[in-house]
């Protein structure tokens, strides 16, 4: 197989543009636009990566319903990520483990006694662990907030008749939901 | 990006400072949060200015928007979703010219038939979960001609309770079944105010029943002598021992059920297993 020489431009000096290429230039660019801010760069960067340009501008011009109501939705989204976050960290610290340890940290009451290995990580948690006992607590509100947000919003829902057709799957799914809620709150 | 160098008015001026503020304190609050934790921590201060710091952020942005922006309404009409029959014909178009895909029916048969195989033998590891409750929820270790015999095996007799008194008792002195703990009470034989076939068999002021609380099936580990009431530590069920063991406040809603007992060559003897499921109700229990 021959190899075909590549074509190359031919080299010669630059010389200033002509003036159908000026204008040709003047076409396409226009020079009273004020080169991009560092906001905008970050901004075209992405796009030029994922095209998200487009889905985030009919996102930010979504009519959305005026009444705090709507947004219970989201209130249960937030817990839920809250919820992740702190649990994750309480992973981190809990032993389910219900074998018998002899008790040494720091809570005087419990000196000595012979407590299952999970309580014994929780005590270690909220006593010894440094904001590990507010991680706790904002963990604990946070499931009870989460439960009452989600049957808030099915109520909404429901009494807004948001689950009518097209909507029935979206009701399906958040009942679903609401069962997966309760059960992660009985088995954590 | 331009900021607009337009005239505000005074509210907006006001609304537009309780934003900086609300932003300020945010600001604040997180680096005292910081601070407060490198220096050790105390869990009520992280908490409040947790909050203020959560909270600034959040009265700020409601703030900016609900008065600082514009508030016009705008109507969108529904856009319509799916329906299109000729995008459905498209669709059978597409899975048809492929090789013939939905004419070649043995085939698809034959792959139902595979899935359906598959999620068989998916399904298996179900079984593995344990077996089936069947009649553990209804029975317990308790028969006839159990005697009541405290853990370890000594059978108690009535010299062992004086009036007001209340022993814990498993059968032929056998721990093994957790729900087979039985409280043996004794109480003044006038004061029982029991119903035809359970007074039968609670003889002599002495009665017996279930350990498990009706609520959660917590051990109910308290008695008040004084009031014949039996009380749940864990959520203040109380139980009149007196009429049944009829819960009387907390959220119990079902007496604990009475063991029949009887006394025969000078111990206690059962005379049947508890009439009734033992520890926390389920489905439509009524006591």
């Amino acid at each position: 197989m021959t190899l075909r020489r590549l074509r190359r431009p031919p080299v010669g000096r630059s010389r200033p543009p002509s003036a159908a290429e000026r204008a040709a230039h003047a076409a396409v660019v226009d020079d009273d636009v004020p080169p991009p801010t560092g906001l905008e760069r970050v901004g075209m960067w992405f796009d030029q990566r994922t095209g998200i340009a487009g889905v985030a501008r009919s996102g930010l011009r979504k009519v959305f319903p005026d009444h705090w109501s709507f947004l219970l939705g989201e209130i249960a989204l937030f817990a839920f990520l809250i919820l992740v976050a702190t649990g994750t960290f309480l992973t981190f610290f809990y032993v389910p483990s219900a074998a018998l340890v002899t008790y040494e940290g720091s809570y005087a009451p419990l000196q000595g006694q012979q407590v299952s290995a999970a309580f014994e990580s929780v005590m270690h948690l909220s006593f010894e662990v440094r904001a590990g006992l507010l991680m706790r607590q904002i963990h604990h509100w946070t499931a009870l907030v989460f439960v009452a947000v989600v049957v808030l919003h099915l109520c909404r829902v429901f009494f807004t008749g948001a689950f009518r057709r097209p909507r029935e799957l979206n009701w399906v799914v958040g009942f679903g939901l609401l069962t997966l809620a309760l059960a992660e709150g009985f088995t954590g | 990006m331009s900021g607009g160098q337009r005239h505000l008015s005074p509210a907006e001026r006001r609304d537009e400072r309780l934003v900086l503020l609300a932003f300020g304190v945010t600001f604040l609050a997180g680096v005292a949060l910081l601070v407060l934790y490198l220096l050790g921590g105390q869990t009520q201060l992280e908490g409040l200015l947790l909050t203020l710091c959560l909270g600034g952020l959040g009265v700020g942005i409601v703030v900016w928007a609900q008065r600082l922006m514009s508030a016009e309404v705008k109507v969108e009409p529904r856009h319509p979703i799916g329906g299109d029959s000729r995008r459905l014909a498209q669709l059978g178009d597409t899975l048809t010219e492929e090789q013939g895909f939905t004419r070649r029916t043995l085939l698809i048969r034959a792959l139902g038939g595979a899935l359906t195989g598959l999620g068989a033998a998916l399904a298996i590891p179900v079984f593995s979960l344990g077996p089936a409750p069947g009649r553990g929820l209804f029975e317990t270790s308790w028969r006839a001609g159990a005697r009541l015999a405290e853990a370890g095996g000594r059978p108690l007799t009535p010299d062992d309770l004086p009036i007001g008194s209340v022993f814990t008792v498993y059968p032929d002195g056998d721990e093994s079944d957790p729900n087979a703990a039985t409280l043996l009470i004794r109480v003044e034989p006038e004061l029982l105010r029991l119903e035809g076939d359970a007074a039968a068999v609670a003889p002599d002021g002495f009665i017996a029943y279930s350990k498990l609380c009706t609520h959660a099936g917590c051990p109910v580990g308290l008695y008040r002598a004084s009031e014949h009431r039996l009380i749940c530590p864990c959520h203040q069920s109380e139980f009149d021992v007196l009429a049944g063991a009829t819960p009387v406040s907390g959220p119990a809603a079902r007496p604990l059920p009475q063991l029949p007992i009887r006394l025969e060559g000078g111990t206690f003897v059962a005379v049947d297993d508890f009439p009734s499921p033992v520890g926390p109700s389920f489905w439509n229990m009524r006591g």
